[in-house]
């Protein structure tokens, strides 16, 4: 009976390490990720850099 | 006597009718000026026609003679909170744009005119004025930055943006051209280019990102403490496996 309840023990323990080691590295990797970027090129030409003609 | 009288009135008779007929002759000449002076009104009109393509030489407003690219890099999500990010804006200048225009139709190569635009760095001082108008959200600096624009050189702008909290953010990067001519002193503002941003700001189910940090590094001592006791039996199982994979 007791080496039930002691095997009943050791697996509770081994799945709250489980869950919080998994939530503790997911916290991380949200907390570290790099944000993602956006990139807009346009290009200009040299008409859109002109003097309004008088 | 009669015979000399009648020849001297048939003399008077031609010599009269010699008059009528040479003042006839000095009149046509009036109507003949009418005649030619037909075919010298297309001349006019060609004249005319061809004034209008003479304002073609009036005077070309200076422009940069560079294509330039300008490229906007910015966080379209990030976290809410102490955290801030970087928006860039960099106004350089597009090697592959100097090109000639050209064109192909139906095997006949066109080839864009190339027109004397006068060269606005040699006439003006020209200064690139950026902002980022971003409500809602902490923007360094907040107002607009200025850069000198130099032949063949590339202005780049950074801004340092942190959200509060949670929600779309919505903003302008504004880009408008300063340009002082250099002998009159007189000002010129061109705005080059207006582009609209979104950046979400989130969180971790509530948590921010201080917490969620502290949370994750405290989470896996916390986690290796509880599952260190159990690392004899993890390798165990493992070697056990491998070696009954062996037999």
């Amino acid at each position: 009976m007791g080496g039930g309840k002691s095997q009943m023990k050791k697996r509770i323990r081994l799945f709250l390490a489980i869950l919080i080691l998994s939530i503790s590295i997911a916290l991380l990797v949200w907390g570290y990720a790099p944000n993602p970027r956006e990139i807009r090129v346009q290009p200009i030409a040299p008409a859109e850099m002109q003097l309004p003609a008088p | 006597m009669k015979i000399s009288a009648f020849l001297l009135r048939n003399v008077f008779i031609v010599f009269v009718l010699s008059l009528v007929l040479a003042g006839v002759g000095c009149a046509t000449p009036g109507g003949l000026p009418q005649e030619a002076a037909a075919p010298a009104a297309p001349d006019a009109e060609a004249t005319s026609a061809v004034s209008p393509t003479q304002p073609a030489e009036a005077p070309v407003p200076p422009a940069i003679p560079e294509t330039r690219r300008l490229t906007l890099e910015f966080p379209s999500r990030m976290r809410a909170g102490v955290e801030s990010d970087v928006v860039r804006l960099t106004l350089e200048v597009d090697d592959l744009g100097n090109i000639t225009p050209t064109a192909q139709i139906e095997g006949n190569l066109v080839v864009g005119e190339t027109i004397e635009i006068p060269d606005l760095y040699d006439t003006h001082n020209i200064t690139v004025e950026a902002r980022l108008d971003l409500a809602g959200m902490q923007v360094q600096p907040a107002e607009a930055v200025y850069e000198p624009l130099k032949r063949g050189q590339s202005a780049t702008f950074y801004w340092s943006i942190r959200p509060q909290e949670t929600g779309l953010y919505r903003g302008t990067v504004w880009l408008h051209l300063n340009l002082m001519n250099k002998s009159t002193g007189e000002e010129d503002r061109i705005a080059v280019s207006a582009q609209i941003i979104e950046i979400e700001a989130v969180d971790f189910f509530g948590l921010s990102v201080n917490l969620a940090r502290a949370s994750g590094v405290v989470g896996s001592v916390v986690g290796g403490v509880i599952g260190f006791p159990f690392i004899e039996d993890i390798l165990r199982f493992l070697f056990k496996r491998k070696s009954n994979k062996r037999r």
